[in-house]
């Protein structure tokens, strides 16, 4: 062996002679001679069970050392380090597509999301704003609630999915439905100042400030009966009610797997009880009417 | 010299007098509404006769002595939206005290306040269980073989209902602002409710909470009820009776028991969306409301400017029902105006009383068949049996009648079948 070789030992000498060492190491406090507990009583018992463990794990620590110290394992992990490289590649390479293609997916969902928009009109854009949200709801995101649910709280994370759902299609519903309801006061608004340019060129405004409130107010009045009779109105607070509807039932079916944790009884089972008294007082009184008569 | 086209000093010095003006009310609401305010309702005196469940019974005190009080009680029916005490909201116009003052022997229902365990109540349940129950506590203890019967809104169409199904106990019949013919487009509820789901509304809030009700009565005329309103009241904040009323409305007017669920579903489904109670095709707990069976003399009075029961959607039943003696009386005022305006004060209640007193009179053979026809009955007019009381219009609202008969429009009188 050269000089060279003594002063600096192989790859594979080093880490079996690091190996071993450890394995006489952690191998120590395993043995049974070696450990405080046999000179201790009962009271310290509970010391000597963890100490037990202790040993335990530092036995199956020195058998792995060991194993692994053999030369046909040495091999192995020694040829680990030198795959290693095209393993991280690999595992990155994969990573990074996947993330392109999720990019991909988004930038493909955000030209949708331009291509619905396109369709409005931008001279009526509070209005045309939320109905595109609405459209890109339905269409893009609301799939991501319906992602089918695994494992055993799988019917549980599907009720909140569809009540994170319902709450997203209600708030939506409400805002279009509280626009409609501003469109009278926008109105109101643009036929006053006509109403006043009338009235400054035929000399008649009036002096007196209230006039002026009435004026509006009957002006509001007339354009609120004109909105809650078109069908648009009445569509929109159907579909409100709808949504607010399904939100609640959803969010109801929410509060019931909450209450299942509690000492009290669910809904269900108050309503069963509910209907029970129903019908038995709505017999008891027929039978009491059946009685008088008789 | 020519009148300016926009008068800027003149509205200056208008907005400058209003300032001067706002600034005296709101030192003077400020005392008024942080002073002692008198907004108590429902202040005359009762007492709870029957209770039964969630529904109780009241009975007012009368104030005549009792050979000066018609012998026939009469029942009040109120709605199951928002509360009776609308009848008795402030002392000066109080159609309670209107009726207890001219003789009246009065009974009113409270239907309280229905919780989740009410669902499952439906019509039949109010009507031939509570109603009837209580109908058979009046009869027995006054110890008389009929009662008059007069139902508001909702409850008038209960008392129709009723009547046709229990003709034998009812004396007289009077229905006020009462829906029951329900196609119609004039009144936007009518409209509203006919697309509603009434099925899935209920299987989501089990009731119908009075809340949401309430949002969609403000809905109807949102102008007029969520600013002008509040609008009025910025400007008389320093009129304390002013205030006081207002207050006593808004009391009542916010205080809405929730709808039993089973009862909204069926008063939707069967009557709004179906129109079956004026088409005669309603069945009640598994009984046809036939509407030929109303013999007994029937007054309907409804308001010209009802927003929620227009004329069209009250107006038509007294010319299905099997009785010959109706008459329609349309006032010139809203759905609330009638009982609570100073104007119909003067005409809504003495009209009934004075009606019932001049229909006192009139004999009706207990225990009567049901199935009796209306051609198979015997009309007789009115006549006092009673000589204590006071059945002429003349005598006891002397000088009035021209008054109320001025103010009325539409249709009125003895209405002559064909």
């Amino acid at each position: 062996m050269s000089e060279k070789e003594h002063a600096m030992p192989d790859l594979q000498t080093m880490v079996m002679e690091w190996l071993r060492a450890a394995g006489r190491f952690w191998g120590e406090p395993g043995r049974e001679d070696g450990g405080p507990a046999d000179e201790e009583g009962r009271s310290r018992q509970a010391e000597r069970f963890s100490i037990e463990a202790y040993a335990a794990m530092m036995k199956t620590y020195h058998a792995v050392s060991t194993a692994m110290s053999e030369p046909s394992a040495m091999d192995s992990l020694l040829r680990t380090t030198t795959i290693l490289p095209d393993i991280t590649t690999t595992l990155l390479a994969t990573g990074m597509k996947g993330y392109f293609a999720l990019q991909q997916q988004i930038v493909d969902k955000i030209d949708r999301i331009g291509n619905s928009t396109d369709s409005y009109r931008i001279d009526n854009i509070d209005q045309e704003t939320l109905r595109a949200w609405s459209e890109i709801y339905q269409k893009e995101i609301r799939q991501y609630f319906n992602i089918p649910q695994l494992g055993l709280s799988r019917f549980y994370q599907e009720r909140v999915n569809q009540t994170l759902d319902k709450l997203n299609i209600f708030s939506t519903a409400l805002a279009e439905f509280l626009q409609l309801l501003w469109l009278p006061f926008e109105k109101s608004y643009h036929m006053m100042h006509e109403k006043i340019e009338e009235l400054i060129r035929s000399g008649n405004l009036p002096e007196d400030t209230r006039a002026y409130y009435q004026m509006w107010v009957k002006i509001l009045e007339g354009h609120f009966m004109n909105l809650f009779q078109s069908p648009e109105y009445n569509k929109a607070l159907g579909e409100t009610m709808d949504a607010l509807e399904d939100y609640l039932a959803a969010r109801s079916r929410i509060l019931q797997d909450m209450l299942q944790t509690l000492p009290v009884p669910s809904r269900k089972e108050m309503e069963d009880l509910c209907k029970e008294v129903y019908l038995l007082k709505k017999k008891i009184r027929s039978l009491e009417r059946a009685n008088r008569e008789d | 010299m020519e009148k300016p086209k926009i008068p800027v000093d003149m509205i200056l010095k208008h907005l400058a007098e209003q300032a001067e003006v706002h600034q005296v009310r709101v030192q003077k609401a400020t005392d008024v509404l942080l002073g002692n305010l008198d907004t108590e309702i429902a202040a005359t005196p009762y007492e709870v006769v029957y209770e039964e469940d969630r529904v109780k019974l009241k009975h007012y005190n009368a104030v005549l002595p009792s050979n000066e009080t018609m012998r026939t009680p009469l029942l009040v029916v109120y709605a199951l939206i928002n509360r009776e005490t609308m009848l008795d909201l402030q002392p000066q116009r109080s159609v309670v005290k209107n009726f207890l003052s001219n003789g009246i022997n009065l009974y009113m229902v409270d239907w309280g306040y229905p919780t989740y365990k009410d669902k499952f109540l439906t019509i039949d349940d109010h009507v031939n269980g509570y109603m009837d129950d209580i109908v058979d506590f009046v009869l027995e203890r006054e110890k008389v073989e009929q009662i008059n019967l007069m139902g508001i809104c909702m409850g008038g169409t209960f008392s129709v209902i009723y009547s046709a199904l229990h003709p034998h106990k009812i004396k007289n019949l009077v229905t006020t602002v009462c829906p029951t013919n329900f196609d119609t487009r004039q009144g936007l509820l009518h409209i509203w409710l006919r697309w509603l789901d009434a099925d899935k509304m209920i299987d989501t809030f089990g009731n119908m909470p009075g809340d949401l009700m309430n949002f969609g009565f403000l809905l109807l005329n949102p102008a007029r009820l969520m600013i002008d309103k509040y609008i009025g009241f910025l400007e008389n904040m320093d009129n304390k009776p002013f205030v006081e009323n207002f207050v006593r409305m808004e009391k009542w007017i916010f205080d809405s028991p929730d709808v039993p669920g089973e009862t909204f579903r069926q008063f939707i489904k069967d009557l709004y969306q179906k129109n079956l109670l004026i088409e005669n095709k309603l069945v009640i707990g598994g009984r046809h409301v036939d509407l030929q069976k109303i013999t007994m003399p029937m007054l309907n009075i409804y308001a010209q400017y009802d927003h929620l029961v227009p004329p069209e959607a009250a107006e038509k039943i007294t010319g299905v029902v099997g009785s010959r003696d109706t008459e329609n009386v349309c006032l010139d005022t809203g759905h609330i105006g009638i009982y609570v305006s100073s104007k119909t004060q003067k005409e809504f209640a003495p009209k009934i009383i004075n009606w019932l007193k001049a229909h006192e009179g009139r004999y009706e053979p207990a225990g009567r068949d049901d199935t009796e026809s209306a051609a198979d009955r015997a009309h007789h007019p009115a006549k006092n049996i009673y000589p204590g009381v006071k059945i002429s219009e003349e005598s006891n609202h002397a000088g009035k009648k021209e008054l109320f008969f001025d103010n009325l429009q539409g249709k009125q009188g003895i209405r002559n079948h064909p």
